[in-house]
């Protein structure tokens, strides 16, 4: 008697440790794997594989993704920095990153790319599930697809992405295979390298907006980064890219100024500096000032690397043997790719 | 036992097979998202994203029925219609928004008077926004840059929705967005809700 009990309850549990890994299994197959297309998916989970040991993290949209290069910073100034950017990130999704990061580690300065502040409402699902979907679980994932999700979104579909996925079945490529159980990543320390020009020659008229005040929602957030950071003596410094469009009003500008005014932050508007950094649109940029190119980050990122280096007492690591050997490989590889 | 695992097979099939979510396709890399936000491109509707599914793009003069539609030298402009360029004159300029990541484009293409912007949808470019640009132009009902609040009124009616300084007339899919400064017209916009 008692011996069939056992044999029924070791049958059920073998039942349901196969379902879950034939759930798991399926779960993962039906995912997009972000490998070989729309990288940028990628991009939130390859920052597990080298947390740690970072003294400048870079948070926000393609703006820092596609503009800063950790790689010129250590090369300029010995920083070493690491970009947690992902496509429209929104400044609620940064603070919940920069949340996650003072879990794996805490950085002496957070740059923070202040675009995010125009947005005050989740603007689509495809974007928050290329920031959210390859988060690993924690309760900053959490807070972050409660403060993303779009009207039409479940938070189940991002605990159960199956649920969201499953029609994916005839879609599926040989990517989905072949990356099953393994990841490909694409960026160099959180730098999308991008070698294409394309010249900025007109931009559309300059219009006129409703409002130009950023949303409460957006202020409750940046104030919650600033607290988040001097909590942890980490150094906020917030930035304006030099992405031309879409256009970076003037009313933006002074509503950040007299933020970082107000909070005594530093703040730097790139877009102000364009000629000083160097950056020439007829070729620094791979899709008309939306984005500058290997040319036009390398160029940002230098100058952006004194900057660093000069205000915020950052140690230059090409000086400490065990850290520039770690940088000294990645740049062979880096620059091996700059030159392929 | 037999019976349990043919059971959570079946769920776990079911899950993968059925329509169980919200139906939309999950392949996200069909979603036409641009950085070109409503508050560059707009000042009233509330989605910030072009995201279109199957085509459902109506010609000009199917879609003008029910909606706002900006007309000049006979040609009909419709937020939601299918961008005929061969009835255009050439853009002086046209500028291409890529997306930040997702495929997908935004074009704007500038005239003398006013700006298209469109999307592709995967079948052909769509008119997602007019801009007016030019204040000796009209719209068909006869507003222009540099008219007053009151012109507006007596024009469009008191039937609209306020946007800080927009009020926003809707017709159908499309709104007329005009934005005042000191109750004077500054812009025109026609647009796509999305």
């Amino acid at each position: 008697m008692k011996t069939k009990r056992i044999r029924t309850v070791l049958s059920v549990a073998l039942v349901v440790v196969l379902f879950c890994v034939a759930f798991a299994l399926l779960t993962r197959l039906l995912q997009p794997k972000y490998a070989t297309s729309l990288t940028e998916g990628s991009m939130i989970s390859q920052y597990y594989q080298e947390s740690g040991g970072h003294e400048v993290i870079f948070v926000g949209d393609c703006e820092v993704y596609a503009n800063f290069s950790p790689m010129e910073l250590y090369r300029q100034a010995g920083i070493t920095a690491y970009v947690r950017g992902t496509p429209q990130q929104l400044i609620w999704q940064s603070y919940y990153i920069i949340k996650e990061t003072f879990t794996y580690e805490t950085p002496k300065v957070i740059v923070l790319n202040v675009n995010s502040m125009r947005y005050s409402e989740p603007v689509s699902e495809a974007y928050n599930r290329l920031t959210i979907d390859n988060m690993r679980w924690s309760s900053e994932k959490v807070g972050i697809i409660q403060a993303s999700m779009t009207e039409e979104e479940s938070f189940f579909s991002y605990v159960f992405p199956l649920l969201r996925y499953h029609s994916r079945f005839d879609e599926l490529t040989s990517e989905d295979f072949r990356y099953l159980f393994q990841s490909q990543y694409s960026t160099w320390n959180g730098y999308q390298m991008n070698k294409g020009v394309e010249p900025l020659e007109t931009l559309p008229t300059y219009r006129a907006l409703a409002s130009y005040t950023f949303g409460d929602v957006c202020y409750e957030y940046l104030d919650q980064i600033r607290l988040l950071c001097q909590e942890h003596g980490t150094e906020l410094v917030l930035i304006k890219a030099p992405s031309v469009y879409p256009f970076w009003y003037d009313e933006y500008d002074e509503q950040i100024e007299a933020y970082a005014e107000a909070y005594n932050l530093d703040f730097y508007n790139f877009l102000d500096v364009v000629d000083e950094i160097g950056i020439d649109y007829s070729s620094d940029t791979y899709d008309a000032g939306l984005h500058l190119n290997l040319s036009g980050a390398t160029k940002l990122s230098s100058y952006f690397a004194n900057i660093l280096a000069e205000t915020y007492d950052l140690a230059d690591y090409r000086l400490d043997p065990e850290v520039s050997a770690v940088y000294e490989e990645k740049l062979l590889q880096y620059d091996a790719a700059v030159a392929e | 036992m037999k019976k349990v695992l043919i059971f959570l097979l079946t769920v776990l099939l079911l899950l993968g097979l059925t329509a169980c979510g919200s139906g939309e396709e999950a392949d996200l890399s069909n979603q036409v998202i641009t950085r070109t936000d409503k508050e560059e491109s707009s000042a009233g509707t509330d989605s910030e994203t072009e995201e279109t599914e199957d085509s459902d793009v109506e010609t000009s003069a199917d879609a003008a029925a029910d909606a706002f539609s900006f007309e000049i030298d006979g040609v009909t402009l419709t937020p939601g219609a299918a961008l005929d360029l061969t009835v255009l004159p050439d853009a002086s300029s046209v500028y291409t928004v890529e997306s930040c990541a997702v495929e997908g484009t935004d074009n704007v293409y500038t005239y003398d008077a006013f700006e298209v912007t469109a999307y592709d949808d995967g079948s052909g470019e769509v008119i997602y926004s007019i801009y007016l640009t030019d204040p000796n132009i009209t719209t068909a009902e006869g507003l222009a840059l540099g008219d007053d609040l009151n012109r507006v009124t007596e024009l469009y009616g008191s039937d609209y929705a306020e946007n800080d300084t927009a009020v926003v007339y809707t017709k159908g899919d499309t709104q007329l967005s005009i934005i005042l400064q000191d109750e004077v017209v500054i812009s025109i916009e026609y647009l796509l809700v999305l």
